[in-house]
């Protein structure tokens, strides 16, 4: 499979627009990007959650024949999208899918609206609200702490994330924090949400929309990046942080070593990572399962300056979502193509061939996928 | 003053556990094996055995991990930050955890921390468990 094209629509608070102009808009930027027309689509792949299929159906007038599939509505779905709209284009269901993520995420449907809709909601219910434990910061801020009394992870390290992304951001007008610099000290001042979890530790919240074109390989483009490996998995227990044999075991355990696989690729072979930052601990985490640092070597890998710019790794090229923008990972898929076509504005890599982009949702699932320049 | 948002005492996979509860027990679900399973699922993550059974678990375990809340959209809990929520693991040799509120003082939180569980009256007919440091249960 290949992407040839890619879209969004301004990330804003307060976008004053329904999920189906926005998701719209996108669509057809990505559209364009593409260079294909609306009649050569006939695959949807709505995520999130907010969007049906018959808005892109409707807003880009598609024909009635489309195939559509739909991922999980977590955070992993930014990349298993890719994955789904994969499975429908090598089941000969589809030639050329439009992946579309559209949500008024800052204004309307915020995050804590969304976890009821989680699964495992009878733990939710019955074991974890009563007992004030209740979102998304506070259960991962579990993971992290246990890091850092295992490993020696420091509140430094978190804080070399948020900052190294507040970096990547100022240069990216698309950015929600474009134009806004972070220090450390502004980082350790805001306020604390969930030990070890401060403000500047958690992503953003966002309105906006953002699209992919996929197509199957044997369409010719200039502008094609290549999707050489993907895959997409789960914890063992995938409804319960608390209880699994392997603390730090994720859906990225298993779906790293799989697209690498596929790609005939490792992790040295791969110049940058666009990782599901939902929090800064998570991508350290990740860091370290999908092999490109030691297990528990996290914390120093970030601290080092492998992740900024010139750096053996660098991460999050756009700012993230700690500061581009929650496009639930479909905006980590749009920078790595832009990177691999060298379109990355102020924050292009030179050299650029392998980006991976992990995504993570609720309990941990995860997904890899390696992206190639050229359509390789 | 806002009220405390309560579990559904009666939810078939769960009653057992509540009625426990009340008794200041901490009653799991237990496998054909013998195995205690936590959290209660219908069958058995180590033997894939259904649920036959519930039985008594251990009421004491050790700090494993934590986070402080200072910022909550529970109301009842949001009048009470800063708070802490732990993950114990049970003295028991399947070390199992459990998440609980502690009631630790946070510049006592370590790891290992040694914690016996206790259960408060939340109205209702309903006793919520949480942990305490077991140095001072003497």
């Amino acid at each position: 499979m290949k992407i040839l094209g890619v879209g969004e629509t301004r990330y804003v608070t307060r976008s004053n627009r329904s999920v189906q102009s926005m998701g719209t808009e996108a669509a057809r930027r990505a559209l364009a990007d593409s260079g294909l027309r609306p009649a050569d689509i006939d695959g949807v792949v709505p995520l999130g959650g907010y969007l049906h299929t018959e808005d892109i159906i409707a807003g880009l007038g598609l024909s009635e024949q489309c195939a559509n599939a739909l991922p999980p509505p977590g955070g992993n779905s930014g990349v298993d999208s890719l994955r789904v709209a994969r499975a429908l284009i090598e089941s000969g269901q589809s030639t050329a899918v439009v992946i579309v993520l559209a949500k008024n995420g800052a204004s309307e449907a915020r995050i804590s609206e969304r976890l009821m809709a989680l699964p495992g909601q009878q733990f939710r219910t019955q074991l974890e609200r009563p007992q004030g434990w209740s979102s998304p910061v506070e259960w991962y801020a579990m993971i992290a702490r246990r890091h850092m009394l295992e490993h020696g992870t420091r509140k430094e390290d978190l804080a070399a994330v948020s900052l190294s992304a507040y970096r990547f951001a100022g240069n990216n007008p698309r950015a929600m924090q474009h134009g806004k610099t972070l220090t450390e000290e502004q980082y350790f001042a805001a306020p604390m949400i969930a030990d070890p979890y401060q403000l500047y530790d958690c992503c953003l919240e966002t309105d906006g929309a953002a699209a992919v074109i996929a197509t199957a390989d044997d369409v010719a483009s200039p502008c094609a990046v290549g999707v050489a490996g993907l895959a997409s998995g789960r914890p063992l227990s995938p409804d319960d942080l608390t209880n699994r044999d392997d603390w730090y075991q994720i859906g990225l355990t298993f779906a790293a070593p799989a697209a690498y696989e596929q790609a005939g690729l490792g992790p040295t072979d791969i110049d940058a990572a666009m990782i599901y930052d939902c929090f800064t601990f998570e991508v350290i985490h990740q860091l370290e399962v999908a092999g490109f640092c030691g297990a528990g070597d996290g914390g120093k890998f970030v601290s080092s300056g492998a992740i900024g710019p010139g750096g053996r790794l660098p991460v999050n090229t756009h700012g993230g979502l700690l500061a581009e923008g929650h496009l639930t990972g479909v905006n980590h898929v749009v920078e790595a193509v832009r990177q691999l076509r060298h379109e990355a504005g102020a924050n292009q890599l030179p050299d650029v061939r392998h980006v991976a982009v992990t995504g993570w949702g609720d309990w941990g699932d995860g997904s890899m996928a390696i992206l190639a320049a050229g359509g390789r | 003053m806002s009220a405390r948002v309560l579990p559904d005492t009666a939810h078939p996979d769960f009653a057992p556990f509540w009625r426990g509860c009340a008794e200041r027990r901490l009653v799991m679900p237990q496998c054909g094996n013998a195995h205690l399973i936590w959290p209660p699922r219908p069958a058995c993550p180590l033997c894939g055995e259904l649920v036959q059974s519930w039985a008594d678990g251990p009421t004491t375990g050790r700090l494993y991990s934590w986070t402080v809340v200072h910022r909550t959209r529970l109301a009842w809990y949001a009048e009470r930050t800063p708070y802490v929520v732990g993950i114990v693991r049970l003295d028991h040799p399947q070390q199992l955890r459990m998440v609980g509120r502690c009631d630790v003082a946070p510049d006592a939180l370590a790891e290992g921390l040694a914690l016996v569980l206790d259960f408060e009256d939340a109205g209702k007919q309903v006793h919520v468990p949480f942990w305490r440091p077991a140095r001072s249960e003497a």
